[in-house]
């Protein structure tokens, strides 16, 4: 078991090595309401694992109705911009073009990078929910994160 | 003399004449003869007639021109003039010509001849009797007469013996007679006959050894019989021999020729199978991939359930972590296989996007740097040695501007592979739609001194699912890796290789080439200054401003590898800070002297300035504060002018620098620990590399890229926050730095900071319209934070109804509300419903009949681009980027909202 010390410097250079944005989401997060950026993440796993199983049975349909998917996809792209996946919003934005060409391939080649993004996403964050505990669990405090 | 010439020559030109004498009328006379190898003239010098003078003189000539020289000799003439010989000479009417041969080389020359064949020749003189040559050794010949004798010499010379006799005479017919004798057991052809030499009679016998010539002719015929056998057979052979090697080569080829058919069959039966494996493959790692996210799910559930219902068992959420982590890996593990079977199975393509090589870059290690951080924190033993990862990019166009980028910690050959695989991923992408044919060879060269792969392996390492085992130090992954990378780059049409490194280097270069189009439309020099810019907005701190504005901070580097310091002092002296780089610690203080006494000098020409800094700013103290002196006063216009940061290497020690004060120390740790009570509570511990997060975090303390300058000790008025908070504790640290140090100290810092703002915005009232919810509760969770109240709603429409309805309200209420039904609104650009845009235009359209203009935000996911460009034209105050940042966000709020 590490120590204190190292898992919080593996917290913090993992955190940084994220993405700039969920830096500062930690940082809107303060004592106030300490789980807050947890429980933004959730909401955004949550919201996304639906959003990717509606896209994907959209998309499985004899006759897709390439707007309902846009819908999706747009909101999708809401939520990840927010929570800072620049990734998975660019790809996104590749999502809608293709949306908009009616290219279904594209679609179906584009839902499998997102969800290729998010899975990645999804397990760094996860990791860092994980070393945040474990800090808590040794005693120890979250670093801030600069 | 004409006859003396033509004899001169006749003696010269006819093989054995020894003499050759010209006899004329009345005794004139000319002789040429050869004695002891030097010819001589004998001549006479009158005719008979006149008898008193007749004389012979004896002259000597020369060989080769046939001149008389030398003295003369006076001979007297024999008594020819009665001879017979001269008397018919002399009456004949022309003169005579005679010829004289040696005996001798005449019969040399017969019995040469005759020796040929093997035959023996005998000569004797008819005239006296005696024997002029004897032929075979041991026997002699006697001449009596007609009769010729043979006799057998005994040995000792003293017996003789009489062999044969015969009979020499000639006959009419002109046939010689042949009689055999032998000798000595040897049968001989004896002929013998009667023969005159100029004159001489003489008797010749010719013995030939019986049957001599026809043995010789036998022998020859044997001779030559063998010889053609002998072609004959090599003939033979030679042909044989080359039959068989054709016959062979056919042979050959027809097996080769059936090997190569049955070979092309099982390879295109391996290919159908490869095939339908790798598709089999395909779609039962894609159904894998959702089972085990399926167990993931149920993991994830599980420790709530269990903490629910048995929270006394703690192994089972061990356990279940355990298992969670081991999907992961699973996952993981499926990803990479994935992919490859995508490629081999050609549903790979590229997507080509735009993108910043220099940013790609730094994003590829701001990835991957913990990644591989965390690898060595585990492995902490083994990784202590000085391995480092050099990622170098150069382009072979001039105008892109080649740098290297940074360097990293690593002898694990495994994160090289994923910082191939990542750049790949990352740089497959590029743009196409343009139709410049305009490319570019990029050339990355991935650089390690760690262990390194052995030549003999180098061929292997590409192949799929081939580790080096040497290397691998902890057997994880596939093996895939730079299988899939080798695809990559062929699929961009690139090459990788191992590069071939000098004798003396550890490690491993890996290489390759990828083409890439560019994009005209940026000019290269605007190119790294907007990277520069976009950096450092990503990095929050809106340093856009700032940058090159203030020249007055400087960077102090003491790091002990050249290149690095190199590097650094390019990168920070294109976004204009001056760079200063010490060698050794020794001259760190004399330097530190010599900035600081410019600083001084400067800061009083500056002094006069007036700024426009920000509260901030009011917190600096002029240096000589400190040096106790009273009669300068604070002055807010001294801005940022004193600050000098200094970046340190741990590796030259641990010092407290914090005497040096205007400064701000950052070391470089090496992950070997460093204890941070040696150290000023100021002092800024940054693990290495120096790059990417960690860099921008670096520079963000300078003042000019919003970091604040650094408190001094002792210093009192400044700390009006903490006296107002009744908070000691962060006396000596007590600016609420944004690149703060970790540990305990900077929690009460940033508290202390965000108490100061935390209600700038206390009871302002602001719309905010998202259709995402987890927009709306960030946006709507900031708000609150700051104090203001927040009203979401969902959509445009939705918006612009309740903006309708409340200026409705307070037209109604009348004046005594407050003009405003919202002192902000935060509009979302693309909604459902209605959109951002049409919402802002409508409530513009809306407000205009209350004389009202309530300002509003635009909120959007996108840097920049026409969306923004749309809201502006519908008429918002202004736009925030997602995530929101609290500090931007409250910027650009209570600019906006004091504004208006």
């Amino acid at each position: 078991m590490a120590t204190v010390g190292q898992l919080q410097k593996q917290f913090v250079d993992f955190s940084t090595s994220l993405y700039r944005e969920f830096i500062q989401l930690q940082k809107l997060q303060d004592e106030s309401n300490p789980d807050f950026v947890f429980e933004v993440v959730s909401l955004f796993f949550e919201d996304s694992e639906k959003l990717l199983n509606n896209l994907a049975i959209a998309l499985q349909q004899q006759v897709v109705d390439f707007k309902q998917v846009d819908a999706h996809v747009h909101q999708f792209k809401g939520s990840s911009s927010s929570i800072g996946a620049h990734r998975v919003k660019n790809m996104c934005v590749a999502f809608r073009n293709f949306c908009e060409e009616k290219n279904l391939d594209g679609c179906l080649r584009c839902l499998q990078q997102i969800n290729h993004e998010y899975c990645l996403v999804k397990n760094k964050l996860e990791n860092v929910f994980r070393l945040e505990r474990q800090i808590l669990e040794a005693g120890g405090t979250i670093p801030l994160i600069a | 003399m004409q006859v003396a010439s033509t004899l001169f020559q006749a003696l010269s030109t006819i093989p054995y004449l020894s003499q050759i004498s010209y006899v004329g009328l009345d005794g004139l006379f000319f002789a040429s003869y050869t004695q002891e190898n030097q010819i001589y003239a004998m001549y006479s010098n009158s005719t008979f007639s006149d008898a008193k003078n007749y004389s012979w003189h004896i002259q000597s000539v020369n060989r080769d021109s046939g001149k008389l020289y030398g003295e003369e000799i006076k001979s007297p003439p024999f008594d020819v003039v009665n001879s017979t010989y001269f008397q018919e000479a002399s009456s004949n009417k022309n003169g005579v010509v005679s010829l004289r041969y040696p005996m001798q080389s005449l019969i040399h020359f017969l019995i040469n001849e005759i020796r040929f064949y093997d035959g023996s020749f005998y000569l004797a003189s008819k005239r006296d009797g005696s024997v002029l040559a004897q032929g075979i050794p041991n026997i002699r010949m006697i001449l009596a007469g007609d009769r010729v004798a043979f006799q057998l010499l005994s040995e000792d010379d003293y017996g003789v013996s009489e062999v044969g006799n015969l009979t020499c005479q000639s006959y009419d017919d002109s046939t010689s007679r042949n009689y055999v004798l032998s000798f000595s057991g040897i049968e001989y052809v004896i002929n013998c006959s009667p023969l005159d030499i100029a004159g001489l009679p003489c008797v010749y016998a010719l013995a030939m050894p019986h049957e001599g010539l026809s043995s010789l002719v036998h022998k020859n015929i044997k001779l030559a019989f063998v010889l053609l056998m002998l072609m004959i057979g090599v003939v033979v052979i030679t042909i044989l021999t080359f039959v068989y090697l054709i016959v062979e080569a056919v042979r050959r080829e027809m097996h080769l020729c059936g090997a190569l058919i049955s070979q092309m069959e099982a390879t295109q039966q391996s290919e159908r199978k490869s095939m339908n494996n790798s598709l089999a493959f395909a779609s039962a790692s894609h159904d894998i991939g959702a089972s085990l996210a399926g167990i993931n799910g149920l993991i994830e559930i599980c420790p709530n359930e269990v903490s629910k219902w048995d929270p006394v068992r703690l192994e089972i959420p061990a356990n279940l972590l355990q298992m969670e982590s081991c999907t992961r890996d699973l996952l993981g593990i499926l990803n990479s296989t994935l992919d490859t079977s995508k490629i081999e199975a050609g549903k790979m393509q590229l997507d080509e996007e735009e993108f910043d090589l220099e940013k790609l870059m730094e994003d590829v290690l701001d990835l991957y740097h913990l990644w591989i951080l965390s690898h060595l924190l585990s492995n902490t033993v083994k990784f202590t040695s000085n391995g480092h990862v050099v990622v170098r990019v150069w382009a072979k166009n001039p105008s892109l501007e080649s740098g290297i980028i940074t360097s990293n910690r690593s002898n694990s050959m495994r994160c090289l592979l994923c910082l191939f695989k990542i750049q790949r991923a990352y740089s497959e992408s590029e743009a196409t739609q343009r139709e410049t044919n305009n490319r570019v060879e990029f050339v990355f060269k991935v650089n390690d001194t760690g262990k390194g792969i052995p030549k003999e392996k180098q061929n292997s390492v590409f192949e799929n699912y081939v580790q080096v085992k040497e290397t691998a130090l902890s057997q994880e992954g596939t093996g895939l890796g730079l299988g899939i990378v080798q695809s990559l780059v062929r699929l961009s049409g690139g090459e990788i290789g191992i590069v071939d490194k000098e004798a003396g280097e550890r490690g491993t270069c890996f290489r390759f080439n990828a083409f890439f189009e560019t994009d005209n439309n940026s000019s290269p020099s605007a190119d790294i200054e907007s990277i520069g810019h976009d950096l450092f907005r990503h990095s929050g701190t809106s340093l856009r401003t700032h940058s090159l504005k203030n020249k007055g901070s400087q960077v102090l580097l003491l790091i002990d590898s050249p290149e690095r310091s190199t590097l650094l002092q390019g990168f920070m002296h294109r976004i204009g800070i001056k760079v200063h780089v010490v060698k050794q610690y020794e001259q760190l203080s004399p330097s530190l002297k010599r900035i600081k006494r410019k600083l001084n000098l400067s800061y009083y020409s500056f002094s006069g300035k007036s700024t426009t800094s920000s509260a901030r700013s009011k917190k600096e103290f002029p240096l000589s504060a400190l040096e106790g002196t009273d009669n300068v006063l604070p002055n807010p216009g001294a801005s940022y002018s004193g600050f000098v940061l200094i970046v340190i290497n741990t590796s030259v020690g641990l010092r407290d620098l914090s005497e040096n004060c205007c400064s701000r120390v950052v070391w470089l740790d090496s992950l070997q620990g460093i204890d941070e009570d040696n150290l000023s509570p100021l002092d800024l511990v940054i693990s290495k590399p120096l790059h990417a997060s960690c860099l921008y975090r670096t520079i963000g303390l300078l003042p000019e890229f919003g970091g604040l300058p650094p408190p001094r000790k002792g210093e009192a008025s400044h700390s009006v926050e903490n006296i107002r908070r009744g908070n000691d504790v962060a006396s000596s640290d007590g600016g609420a730095n944004k690149s703060s140090v970790k540990g305990s100290k900077c929690e009460i810092e940033e508290v202390g900071g965000a108490n100061s703002k935390k209600k700038s915005l206390l009871g302002r009232k602001i719309l905010v319209a998202d259709d995402d919810p987890i927009g709306r509760k960030i946006s709507t969770f900031v708000g609150v934070q700051l104090g203001a109240s927040i009203f979401p709603c969902e959509n445009g429409e939705e918006a612009w109804k309740v903006v309708c309805k409340s200026l409705d309200e307070g037209k109604h209420v009348g004046a005594s509300e407050t003009l405003f039904p919202f002192d902000c609104i935060l509009m979302d650009c693309e909604m459902p419903v209605m959109n951002g845009v049409e919402a802002t235009a409508r409530i513009r359209k809306a407000e205009e009949n209350y004389g009202v203009r309530i300002p509003i935000i635009a909120l959007t996911a996108h840097k920049k681009g026409q969306e923004i460009d749309n809201m502006i034209l519908a008429g918002v105050d202004g736009y925030l980027t997602k995530p929101l940042n609290k500090d931007v966000f409250l910027k650009t709020t209570s600019e906006i909202i004091s504004n208006v």
